[in-house]
């Protein structure tokens, strides 16, 4: 979550729905509100909130070393009825869509759609161009002839819907250049696997958590984020 | 769980039983230590030939095109020839990378970033001489279809050299970003291995904030699929669009439809030859025979030997037709080609194209890297005299035997050519200097480093692997 949208939101909050402001306070440390002229774009909640990872309040953190256990502890805690807050792994875990029951990606409709609107989009170029603006008489042929025109259409097409999907992915995971990694814990680009459970959700039981994870042989378990 | 078993009896894909950190470890080594002896010496005679290249390009685009060995019957030779040859070698990088991973062929991950690699300097290269070839690169923009002040004036998209236009442009786009994208969690992992600042703050700016969360990787994936869907097609086009080139025309030798298939082929032949003499030397020099290893030699050895036998098939086809169709300007054209003034480059294209690769259907040689190395430096040049053969053998011999003529290049055209092979190794060099040789993301994938001992035994508690950095972890801070 960007800074702007941290404030924004505290915005909502401070004007809305002073109580859940109010609690979000207490969960970061800092001292309710009682009065009307605080403003709300100090910044201190706002750096708070985003210096927890993710822009969440807390996190349970299992730390593991096996690609097996940690697909077996996240289709567990998942059972379980823990919030999954992210997995974080220095790989892509075959299976873990499933173990985390993540929705097919929509990345193919957008692909699809982008591929379409270029195939077309070049066909009416080369129309337009050689059909109707200026029709070029070569050997006396006709000068829209499909076939002669399916090379350029196939190309755009591949080109528009490659780019598309490559702006498609990045916007869609917020990577951009400049962008400051989060990494849950250190070594997790190289052979570490960790699951985040959210502190936040109604039936959160840090001790159920921190037994499940220990079932499945975590490394070890951190409490992320806030103030405990 | 569910999970595919490797069998014990397949051998590994990387050797030396590696942990996921070791895998790390390998894989950014030649980034972070100081370049040896040998990439020095490499690299400056790769500049040297650049340079050497850069002065001819910049003599041939001033004085003009009259600077090269062409006549009034061989309009088109060595720049196209050379044009081709580079197209052609960057086939197998997408070939390695989009269609062995639409096959599930788990050994590409040892090859397939160097591959794409390849590909992407092999088509700056081939984009090079097509640019000479306009006389005036500068307006190069024109073959864009820009409103303009010109009538407007469009481009005819009805000529093959304008599809070349679009398809090459659009295969160096979709292969650069391919390889990007593959490219982005190994930065990740080598920025989050930087000592130094302004490595680490580069591979940040690079790797976009990447922190392997598992939401992102399942996107990732899909898009990765996606990407490759797209670009097998599209290296099959580039070749055909290169290959109509000469099909669309008329001339004897070239006006042929079997010249779609024999050229895609053609490529990935080439280009698995190019990646053989690359990866032969690189698993060498930078120490990567583990990853590397004999069996992915023996595999790319298979795809040269098919694709070569398919090429010996598709050369035998273009004689039979030539007979079996009748006409006397084809059957003369091909005669002349086996017997002509230019029957020695015919030769030398048959011996290093059909003979040789042949060797590879025995699995001693296949596996012995010596023989490898040779058999792939035999191929580069037969390849480059199939181009060079259909190319102006076809023009040589004209309707009018007045117009009979021969084709011998000029220094400058040489020299044009050694320059691209040296901003072919130029870059190369710099790129194992710079990026992640290694796709170590999808290495770490494929090894299922727990998987076989959790199976075999009934217990199912792994041992967990030695922690080398113990120090490190205890020191994770709380945020």
């Amino acid at each position: 979550m960007s800074r702007l949208a941290c404030r924004l939101r505290i915005l909502g909050m401070w004007l809305f729905n002073r109580r859940a402001l109010n609690e979000l306070r207490w969960k970061f440390g800092l001292q309710p509100l009682h009065t009307w002229n605080e403003s709300p774009f100090k910044g201190e909640l706002v750096d708070k909130w985003l210096g927890s990872v993710g822009g969440k309040s807390r996190l349970l953190v299992g730390v593991f070393t096996d690609e097996d256990h940690l697909l077996e502890a996240t289709e567990a805690v998942r059972k379980a009825g823990f919030d999954i807050h992210d997995v974080y792994t220095p790989y892509a875990v075959h299976g873990m869509d499933d173990a985390m029951g993540l929705r097919r990606s929509r990345l193919t409709w957008v692909c699809f759609f982008a591929g379409l609107f270029a195939g077309a989009f070049g066909a009416f170029m080369q129309y337009y161009t050689n059909a109707i603006d200026w029709p070029i008489n070569v050997g006396g042929k006709n000068p829209w002839e499909l076939q002669a025109y399916v090379p350029v259409i196939f190309e755009m097409t591949v080109l528009i819907a490659g780019l598309t999907t490559m702006v498609a992915l990045f916007a869609r995971s917020k990577l951009f250049p400049g962008k400051k990694a989060q990494l849950i814990v250190p070594g997790i680009t190289d052979d570490k696997f960790a699951i985040a459970l959210n502190h936040g959700s109604a039936n959160f039981d840090a001790e159920r958590a921190r037994a499940l994870f220990a079932r499945f042989h975590a490394e070890r378990v951190l409490d992320l984020g806030g103030l405990s | 769980m569910s999970h595919s078993v490797e069998s014990e009896l397949r051998e590994p894909l990387v050797l030396g039983e590696k942990t996921l950190h070791q895998i790390t470890e390998d894989a950014c080594a030649p980034l972070e230590r100081k370049p040896n002896t040998l990439w020095w010496a490499a690299f400056f005679v790769a500049l040297t030939c650049l340079g050497v290249g850069f002065a001819a390009t910049a003599y041939q685009i001033a004085t003009g095109i009259g600077t090269w060995g062409l006549n009034k019957t061989v309009g088109w030779a060595f720049d196209i020839t050379n044009f081709v040859f580079w197209v052609g070698i960057g086939h197998a990088g997408t070939l390695i990378s989009a269609v062995l991973f639409l096959f599930r062929q788990k050994w590409r991950t040892s090859i397939n970033r160097s591959a794409e690699a390849m590909t992407i300097f092999a088509v700056i290269c081939a984009a090079i001489f097509p640019l000479i070839h306009m006389g005036r690169p500068w307006l190069a923009f024109w073959t864009a279809p820009y409103p303009n002040f010109r009538g407007p004036l469009w481009v005819n998209f009805r000529s093959p050299l304008l599809w070349d236009v679009f398809a090459i442009s659009t295969y160096f786009t979709i292969s650069a970003v391919f390889w990007y994208i593959g490219l982005v969690p190994d930065l990740a992992a080598a920025r989050d291995r930087a000592k130094s600042k302004i490595r680490k703050t580069i591979y940040s700016i690079l790797s976009l904030g990447w922190n392997g969360s598992a939401r992102v990787w399942s996107r990732y994936e899909t898009a990765y699929m996606l990407f490759a869907g797209l670009a097998t097609p599209l290296v099959v086009s580039v070749h055909t669009i290169v290959s109509m080139d000469f099909a669309t025309s008329v001339i004897p030798g070239w006006h042929t439809t079997i010249f779609p298939p024999y050229f895609v082929i053609g490529a990935i032949f080439s280009g698995f030859a190019m990646v053989m003499t690359l990866l032969i030397i690189m698993r060498k020099v930078v120490n990567f025979e583990e990853y590397i290893t004999l069996n992915h030699l023996e595999n790319m050895a298979k795809v040269i030997l098919v694709t070569g036998s398919i090429v010996g098939l598709a050369y035998g086809t273009e004689f039979f037709v030539a007979w079996y169709s009748g006409s006397p300007y084809e059957g003369f054209t091909f005669i002349n080609r086996a017997t002509g003034p230019f029957a020695w480059a015919y030769w030398i294209m048959v011996s290093c194209n059909v003979i040789t690769p042949q060797l590879m259907w025995f699995k001693k040689l296949r596996r012995n890297v010596v023989v490898l190395f040779i058999l792939s430096i035999f191929v580069n040049i037969g390849m480059w005299f199939e181009r060079f053969v259909i190319v102006v053998t076809s023009l040589h011999r004209d309707y009018l035997p007045s117009s009979w003529a021969y084709y011998t290049p000029t220094l400058i055209e040489a020299l044009t050519f050694l320059g691209t092979f040296g901003l072919f190794f130029t870059c190369f060099l710099l790129f194992c200097r710079a990026l992640p040789m290694l796709a170590q993301g999808e290495i770490k994938g494929v090894m299922k480093t727990g998987k076989r001992k959790h199976h075999d035994s009934g217990h199912g508690h792994v041992e967990p692997r030695k922690a080398a950095r113990v120090e490190q972890e205890k020191e994770v801070a709380h945020v």
